[in-house]
């Protein structure tokens, strides 16, 4: 979706359009979804979190400065709110930039269960071992509607510029895990 | 003869969407999230002006530096202003449950709304602008203040 049509969204929204707002909703609810499973809560904090989210941004949205850029504040704050539940469950796992290289046990929070087939299952177990820093981004990047660089870089808090490299990197390492 | 050669690997765009699939077959949002987003504007519907967050002894470190507290420690301390108005909020946070305890300034008798996701429960301030919400949902809250120059908070979440 172009920034314009974003910043119309914004704008209707603010003048109480509802399906504006639901625009907005369609636009952004995976992004805030594959953020909050990046950040590996569970089913209820990561439903309080979307509450709160949509909760700030209808307070806040008059108070947008930049419409068309809304999808970034809506990174951060999801991001933000994800911290905040994870320090109140005493969660906190800090992850680093050498993350990227971290090959553990598996553990991804997703139920392979629901997978049918073979090749599926393994591709989940190679993501799995991935670092959590590039499950999160390759997650992110791959949430429906996809999140534009601007708004991973403000939900993973990183540099714009190395988004694309550390994406390759991280599909390298998914690529030779999978043999 | 000869052996098949093993098939080439995925390039990058190929697996990134492969990914995408097995993510999305694997860890589907549930229905309830867009309902929740889509119901958050509701907010717009409650009466009044919105006032302005002056005050949170959370945001001002009170709470310690993880920002939780513990229920049943000192009360969470907000304070909101609009025009000549505040509102003031101390919130005893249990595991469940919450009792708002709120003093208008300057004090007025008039009609109060507690909301919450949904639902809502309506008091009323004493002659010094006192009012008590006792055994509220532990959820994100808003109060609602009536009178001749409706007012509302913004989302205070426990």
């Amino acid at each position: 979706m172009q920034t314009t049509a974003v910043a119309d969204l914004v704008t209707r929204a603010r003048d109480g359009d509802q399906q504006a707002w639901d625009g907005l909703v369609e636009r952004y609810l995976g992004m805030v979804h594959a953020i909050c499973r990046g950040h590996r809560l569970g089913a209820d904090d990561a439903a309080d979190v979307n509450q709160v989210v949509w909760l700030r941004l209808v307070e806040h949205l008059s108070r947008i400065r930049t419409p068309a850029a809304v999808g970034g504040w809506i990174a951060a704050t999801t991001r933000n709110e994800c911290l905040r539940v994870r320090r109140m469950s005493g969660r906190l796992v800090l992850a680093r930039d050498d993350d990227l290289d971290h090959v553990d046990e598996p553990h991804t929070g997703i139920d392979a269960g629901l997978l049918v087939y073979e090749r599926d299952r393994a591709l989940l177990d190679a993501f799995g071992r991935l670092g959590d820093r590039c499950q999160h981004l390759l997650r992110l990047l791959l949430a429906d509607p996809s999140p534009s660089y601007d708004e991973v870089a403000a939900a993973l808090d990183m540099p714009v510029g190395s988004i694309g490299p550390t994406r390759g990197r991280c599909l390298e390492q998914l690529r030779h895990l999978l043999g | 003869m000869t052996d098949r050669p093993p098939a080439p690997p995925p390039d990058h765009e190929a697996l990134a969407a492969e990914l995408g699939r097995v993510i999305m077959l694997a860890d589907p949002r549930a229905e309830s999230w867009r309902a929740t987003a889509g119901a958050a504007f509701g907010w717009t519907a409650i009466g009044g002006v919105p006032a302005r967050l002056v005050y949170d002894s959370h945001l001002a470190g009170d709470a310690g530096d993880d920002g939780a507290r513990p229920a049943g420690t000192v009360p969470r301390q907000v304070r909101y202003t609009s025009g000549m108005l505040a509102i003031e909020l101390d919130l005893d946070i249990g595991a469940d449950k919450l009792r708002l305890l709120g003093r208008l300034v300057p004090g007025a008798r008039v009609e109060l709304v507690a909301h919450w996701p949904g639902g809502q429960r309506v008091g009323v301030s004493d002659d010094d602008g006192a009012f008590r919400f006792d055994e509220l949902p532990r959820r994100p809250l808003c109060v609602a203040v009536g009178g001749d120059d409706p007012v509302k908070t913004g989302w205070v979440v426990p």
